[in-house]
């Protein structure tokens, strides 16, 4: 139950904000994912999942440049989380993957 | 299902390879080697007509698995198939590439369809070359350089011209064996025509090779950048193995060069009708496992993306380094548990699992070994009773259906029919099949018992099988250190297994003392398994608890 996953083929996850197996203190309103190669952002899908396995879309905003995905984030209370990605690159290759992050209790 | 459906494009990327080489280099074939259309030498009709046939089908199944790949993407981004996704989809660059290539593949087997019935139609051949450049220009797109960040227009036309020289190459070979079965019944062919076609073969060849060496030198450098991307990386493995496979292509055209030259000098075509057709079939073999392992690395990260994630040479030599096998049992190890995550602090929980891993690729290198051996015994002639050696891969085979998966049937708690649903207990249960399979029938050749003089290739023919499914399944290595690590060992299998299914076709195709050698070679890439497997860790859990 929630693993972090790698993420599978030819897009690679270069960074990610909130960062992979990060804790924070205060729940983050966006995530943001920035791949090695170009996306075809019409494609990509993003997913929250949480401890109990409830999986919420999230709703993408336009990123700043061809490799980069932004989502926002519902308000979340403590827990562990983790946002899956699906991208489809411009060479035609798909990915997959997770990052995971903890958002402390009081 | 993602990942299935991806594998999936992965092999059929590797037979699409396949499919363009042969239509590709079949084109290659007739204008440069048989000279369809300028001066054909008198008794090749027959060869010409079949040499269009098989390009045309090599078209014409391009067009299928192109078709088929379209078909899948959208299928393999939406795990539950829907209108909107599929609208979507038909907006992107991707689909529009390859919707693109798949029409000119169409008007290409088309224009070969009808330049079959008019061979002499020098209009219809001469349309062949706008649609040839079209689609490669047009099949850059769908090349690692679409995906950078910039513009890449150097670095699609290079990779282009890497495809087409191995297009080339290739698909040259598979047209050059069909020419032999067709020479080869007529003594008069065989002098005259065959040693025409391996001489001028051999300049085609160099061009190809040319081609292949300046473009792919460029890509690679591109891609791998300095010589820890080489090592450490899933891409700089793979390409390493292309390499490998490359120069074995490259010494038995040699061979067969020498031969030419041979009969040009002494006018004796001897060695051109015993060994050479041989070596072009397994040049071809190789060429068919080499295009596989280059659909492989399309779908990888390259090397310059993942150098932070780069293993050092030193660790990737921790992989294969001689260790104290572990074949105690399993191992218990720690792995991340986020449900027990502390929440006040948020450290990560951790939890003990068993793991077999280890265990059972130790155990597989000791029984490797001991088939290596008695095959090592039976090739020095002195014990009769070692010519049974496939018999241990007959027990290997059992040990693997029952061993693989302890939770389950017949050693487990989990019952048959429940372990019937699961998707990697099936897996190994089949690969426990095809070593069952491979055991049997090979021994069954071996005592003769199996009069069909193919009999014996099966056993080559699946050890290709299985080294290629290796090197297709390593698309799955990504960027991080120690599952390439893990995967590095399983690249490096499937090169030798590749090698022995190769090694063993020479063997039993070619005469004494050259069959000697061949068999020898492929005993020992067997051992070389066996000893990777017996030295094999598992990089990921290596903190006890």
């Amino acid at each position: 139950m929630l693993y972090p996953l790698p993420s599978w083929s030819h897009a690679v996850l270069l960074q990610s904000n909130p960062p992979h197996g990060a804790t924070l203190q205060d729940p983050p309103a966006t995530v943001t994912l920035r791949f090695n190669v170009a996306l075809e952002g019409i494609m990509t899908r993003l997913n929250l999942v949480d401890l109990h396995q409830h999986e919420t879309s999230l709703p993408l905003t336009e990123g700043p440049q061809a490799n980069q995905v932004i989502a926002e984030l519902p308000p979340l209370s403590p827990g562990v989380y983790l946002v899956r990605y699906k991208v489809l690159a411009r060479d035609g290759h798909i990915s997959e993957g997770e990052i995971r992050f903890t958002v402390l209790g009081a | 299902m993602t990942d299935l459906l991806e594998f999936f494009s992965g092999l059929l990327d590797g037979l699409g390879l396949i499919a363009l080489a042969v239509c590709v280099g079949g084109i290659g074939y007739l204008l440069i080697i048989l000279r369809a259309t300028s001066s054909p030498l008198p008794g090749q009709a027959l060869l010409t007509r079949r040499a269009l046939t098989m390009t045309m089908v090599g078209a014409f199944t391009l067009m299928g698995i192109r078709t088929l790949r379209l078909v899948l993407k959208p299928l393999a981004l939406g795990d539950a198939m829907s209108i909107g996704s599929l609208a979507r989809f038909l907006q992107t660059q991707v689909f529009w590439a390859n919707a693109v290539s798949l029409g000119l593949i169409c008007l290409l087997a088309v224009l070969l369809w009808r330049i079959r019935r008019q061979p002499a139609n020098r209009f219809l051949w001469i349309m062949l070359f706008p649609i040839l450049l079209a689609f490669f220009v047009n099949d850059g797109r769908l090349s690692h350089a679409a995906g950078r960040l910039g513009s890449e227009t150097f670095l699609m036309i290079t990779t282009a011209i890497h495809v087409l020289g191995a297009a080339m190459w290739a698909g040259g070979l598979a047209h050059l064996c069909l020419s032999w079965q067709t020479t080869k019944g007529d003594a008069r062919l065989t002098t005259t025509l065959w040693p025409t076609f391996i001489e001028r073969f051999s300049h085609l060849g160099m061009i190809s090779v040319a081609l292949i060496a300046v473009s792919g030198t460029y890509v690679g450098w591109r891609y791998v950048g300095d010589w820890e991307g080489l090592v450490g990386t899933g891409y700089g493995n793979l390409l390493l193995v292309k390499i490998g496979f490359f120069f074995c292509m490259l010494l038995l055209a040699r061979i067969n060069y020498s031969a030419g030259r041979h009969w040009q000098r002494n006018g004796s075509s001897d060695r051109l009708t015993t060994r050479v057709p041989v070596y072009i079939e397994v040049e071809m073999l190789l060429a068919v496992s080499l295009l596989f392992a280059a659909s492989a690395l399309t779908a990888l990260p390259p090397s310059i993306d993942v150098k932070h994630a780069a293993a050092t040479p030193q660790e990737v030599w921790s992989m294969f380094s001689p260790k104290l096998p572990h074949l105690a049992g399993p191992e218990l190890l720690l792995i991340d548990a986020p449900e027990l995550t502390d929440l006040r602090t948020g450290e990560i929980g951790r939890k003990p699992d068993w793991s077999w891993d280890r265990l059972n690729h130790n155990v597989s290198g000791v029984i490797v070994l001991l088939i290596a051996t008695v095959a090592l015994l039976n090739w020095t002639g002195r014990f009769p009773w070692a010519r049974h050696w496939p018999i241990l891969l007959v027990a290997f085979s059992l040990i693997i259906i029952v061993f693989a998966n302890p939770d389950h049937w017949p050693l487990g708690s989990i019952g048959l029919l429940e372990s019937l649903q699961n998707a990697q207990v099936i897996q190994h249960w089949l690969a426990g099949g095809v070593v069952l399979g491979l055991g049997w029938f090979e021994w069954q050749a071996r005592e003769g018992r199996i009069a069909t003089p193919f009999a014996q290739l099966v056993f080559p023919s699946l050890c290709l099988l299985g080294g290629i499914i290796l090197l297709t399944h390593s698309h799955g290595i990504n960027d991080l250190k120690v599952e390439f690590l893990a995967q590095s060992t399983h690249v490096v299998m499937g090169w030798l297994g590749v090698i022995t299914g190769c090694a063993r076709w020479m063997e039993v195709r070619l005469a004494p003392p050259y069959s000697r050698v061949a068999g020898m070679i492929s005993i020992l890439s067997i051992m070389a398994v066996g000893w990777i497997l017996l030295f094999y860790i598992k990089p990921e859990h290596l903190i006890p608890l």
